[in-house]
């Protein structure tokens, strides 16, 4: 291994355990809120301590200064020199944000700093300051004076900060000069600390030239390079423009003269000017406006002002409990490629295939010895295949958890103080479905909080708790897994539902729906009962999509609603897609595989329904489909034929073949993607003999064919 | 009324002009339009004034324009005029 590729690999699991570190210094963050022991807090500072050796060992040096001043902070906590309170946790999960960017873009290759993140983190310094300083004088220092103290890169001699303003002559683009490439090589000689793009002056669409430049900037250079170089980039379009550069600490008559000078821009340039540090606020107001009179530019520079929050006490109660839990376990665990482990799985299918295959030769050639060995043989591979299938299986918790945070900031913004109850965590599911299931869960999350939880004057005039709670759970039920989403809201209001429906021409007006399908017209596409389009949803592109995901997963989704007591989503999938327990049964010369946990029995298909479409299954009504008519078998019916009969979600039909042939284990091969529309088919197989035998794809006959029986109201349910 | 539209190619000086009067009549019908941004190979600064131009319009006329999975090139504009990807001041 060169040594190239050596630091390749190395930075690779740098990467995977920084942003290890960082889901748990986000989940000891969230539960400390709630529970003040010192061991949360130790979590958080032992993560950014960590992650700050580390980067230092890659020469990550933006990211060693930046967590070095959140691990000052944190040290301070540990030592109580300052209290846990909301404003510091709201401080604090976004330095954690920041440098999940950091390694993110780390992960993509980039390794020194760029302009945009050391802007960002700079403001987050800034935020950061209150906590470094006394307890008592903290609140009215100007924030950047003192975080650029405290930056350790302030000691290199020979930079300093410069203002740049930049107004681009309207004909600059038509003679070929792009003001962003000016911006683009201007970070060649420094760093861009600051820029604020501003449109302010480019005129209504009907008088805006789309060749002529509009746009001017405000910018912050961070260099050592000379102000006769700086100004040089600007040359070509010095004559048609203007283009002012000040250096830092310039007599204050210089900046007067810049905000006057730019017009109707004037004001907005001041705010910038005091948002970057260039000048003191109170003194360009006295330079403006003379003494005693309104700042009016002093508001930008302290933009992030928390608004204190009622502290949570049982905020998330979940959460600590289960941090404190993991910690304890700390399971020893070695990480593996996915791929290879897609490959192993792979292996494992081909090898119960070739298993088959060689009992189905032994059996033929009637050589006993060999059968009793073979059977051995399979006996292991099957555990084998279980083994490996464990492997895929994570418990669905580590999903769960993250939603604290999702809650958290929803409620926020919301101004909606909720609860998150999870539990279920434990329950296992394939990693493949784990990473689809994340954005469909926030849709949901979100939809809740934002239209089932009600604002708290609602909840109490309603004689609820002011609080709304929002439960996760996780459970197994017959080969698949249920995850529902909970809240103690209002719940789905069933006429509003079908008015919305009528009004968008979802529903023709007049239509009798039952109570099931009218919560179902919340999944199509376009529909929203919002009053008001918020920020977080209601604009009607949430549900269908959520729908459509769980969909693409094989899986199904409904809607359990109490009007005034809430509503849950229930969403239901398989629990892994890559082998099943089957049975093979025979249509004429095809072989079909209908997965072993729908079949409930096996009938004969009785005379006197040899002509009708249902059958008396013991006193109940039996749809049923003859597969030889649904896949166009040709051939003549066999004398004898047997149904099969599945359930699914509560729906039980019959499927009509020839010969039942009895279990028989199997390893899903997708379908390609020619036969992607076929319905009713989830994938293929190979059979010991070397045959395609065709899986059944219940969850969907069911659905299409089981509603299609019931003496529905809607003829075609997709 | 909501509409989905992918601009493909340049946003650059060159296609401007008829950029912008394509994108502007789009606020005509709908009330909601995502802009995708995804194949989007080129975008200067006369680009990035049409959709600028576009987000303010429609704010105007109370409609939504929501630009969305914007490209490589797209992204790097954005990132050196510290816009996020709705074109709001980057923090």
């Amino acid at each position: 291994m060169s040594h190239e590729e050596e630091m390749r690999a190395a930075l690779a699991t740098f990467v995977v355990e920084a942003r290890e570190l960082l889901v748990d210094m986000e989940s000891a963050l969230l539960g400390m809120e709630a529970d003040d022991s010192p061991e949360l807090v130790n979590a958080v500072f032992r993560a950014a301590h960590t992650l700050k050796g580390s980067s230092g060992l890659f020469g990550l040096n933006h990211v060693v200064r930046f967590t070095h001043v959140v691990e000052s902070v944190l040290d301070r906590l540990r030592s109580n020199e300052i209290p846990v309170t909301s404003e510091l946790i709201g401080v604090l999960l976004p330095c954690r944000d920041h440098l999940v960017g950091l390694v993110d873009a780390i992960a993509d290759g980039v390794l020194d700093e760029m302009p945009l993140q050391a802007n960002h983190a700079d403001g987050l310094l800034a935020r950061l300051q209150p906590f470094l300083e006394d307890a008592g004088g903290g609140s009215g220092h100007e924030p950047r004076e003192g975080s650029d103290a405290e930056r350790p890169d302030q000691a290199a001699g020979g930079r300093r900060n410069l203002h740049l303003s930049l107004r681009f002559g309207p004909d600059c683009l038509r003679n070929g000069m792009d003001p962003l490439s000016f911006i683009r090589y201007l970070s060649t000689l420094g760093e861009v600390v600051h820029l604020t793009t501003l449109a302010d002056l480019m005129p209504d669409a009907a008088q805006m030239d789309p060749e002529s430049s509009y746009l001017d900037f405000e910018v912050t250079l961070r260099s050592d390079a000379p102000l006769e170089a700086i100004e040089g980039v600007f040359d070509f379009v010095r004559e048609e423009s203007a283009i002012r550069v000040l250096e830092a600490d310039r007599p204050i008559e210089e900046y007067v003269a810049l905000v006057q000078s730019s017009g109707l821009l004037g004001e907005v340039v001041a705010g910038i000017l005091v948002a970057t540090g260039a000048v003191p606020g109170d003194a360009l107001d006295r330079a403006l406006y003379g003494e005693g009179k309104q700042p009016a530019a002093a508001s930008s520079a302290t933009a992030v002002d928390l608004v204190p929050r009622p502290r949570s006490e049982a905020a998330a109660s979940a959460g600590p409990s289960r941090a404190a839990e993991a910690k304890a376990r700390e399971p020893r665990s070695i990480r593996i490629d996915a791929s290879r482990l897609d490959r192993l799985i792979d292996v494992v299918g081909e090898l119960v295939i070739a298993g088959a295959s060689a009992t189905l030769q032994a059996s033929h050639s009637r050589d006993e010895a060999t059968s009793v060995a073979l059977e051995e043989l399979m006996r292991l591979v099957e555990e084998v295949r279980d083994s490996a299938l464990q492997l895929r299986m994570v418990p669905i918790g580590s999903t769960f958890s993250r939603f604290q945070r999702v809650v958290r900031d929803v409620g926020d913004a919301l101004g909606k103080d909720v609860a998150l109850v999870i539990s279920g965590g434990e329950t296992e599911v394939d990693k493949a479905l784990v990473e689809q299931i994340g954005d469909p869960l926030t849709h949901l999350v979100r939809n809740s909080m934002d239209h089932g939880i009600e604002p708290a004057e609602v909840r109490v005039a309603r004689g609820k708790p002011a609080r709304g709670t929002l439960r996760l759970n996780a459970y197994h039920d017959s080969g698949s897994i249920v995850i529902e989403v909970s809240d103690d809201g209002g719940g789905i209001d069933p006429g509003r539902v079908l008015a919305k429906a009528i009004s968008r021409g979802l529903v023709e007006p007049g239509a009798n729906l039952g109570e099931q399908e009218i919560y179902d017209l919340i999944f199509a596409p376009g529909f929203s009962t919002a009053e008001a389009v918020s920020d977080l949803s209601g604009r009607g592109v949430g549900m269908d999509v959520v729908k459509r995901n769980v969909v693409a997963l094989r899986g199904t989704i409904d809607v359990d609603s109490r009007p005034g007591e809430g509503c849950t989503m229930r969403i239901r999938l398989p629990l892994t897609l890559a082998i099943i327990d089957g049975f093979l049964v025979g249509v004429g010369d095809a072989s079909f595989v209908v997965p072993l946990e729908r079949v409930i029995e096996c009938v004969e298909l009785p005379a006197s329904s040899a002509t009708r479409d249902c059958m008396d299954l013991r006193g109940e009504v039996l749809p049923f489909i003859r597969l030889r008519s649904l896949f166009a078998i040709s051939g003549e019916r066999s004398r004898r034929e047997n149904v099969v009969v599945v359930e699914y979600a509560g729906t039980k039909i019959g499927l009509v073949v020839d010969t039942l042939m009895g279990e028989f284990q199997t390893v899903i091969k997708p379908l390609g993607a020619l036969f992607g529309h076929v319905q009713g088919i989830g994938g293929s197989t190979i059979l010991g003999n070397g045959d395609v035998a065709l899986i059944i794809d219940v969850p969907m006959l069911v659905r299409h064919y089981g509603d299609r029986y019931r003496a529905g109201h809607l003829a075609t349910p997709e | 009324m909501r509409q989905v539209v992918t601009i493909e190619g340049e946003l650059t000086i060159q296609t401007a002009a008829e950029r912008k009067a394509a994108l502007l009549s789009l606020l005509e019908s709908a009330d909601e339009v995502e802009v995708r941004l995804s194949e989007i190979t080129e975008l200067d600064t006369a680009g990035l004034q049409v959709l600028l131009l576009l987000k303010r319009e429609a704010a105007q006329l109370g409609k939504t324009v929501h630009l969305t999975s914007p490209s490589q090139a797209v992204s790097d504009v954005l990132e050196i005029a510290h816009l996020s990807s709705d074109l709001e001041p980057a923090r």
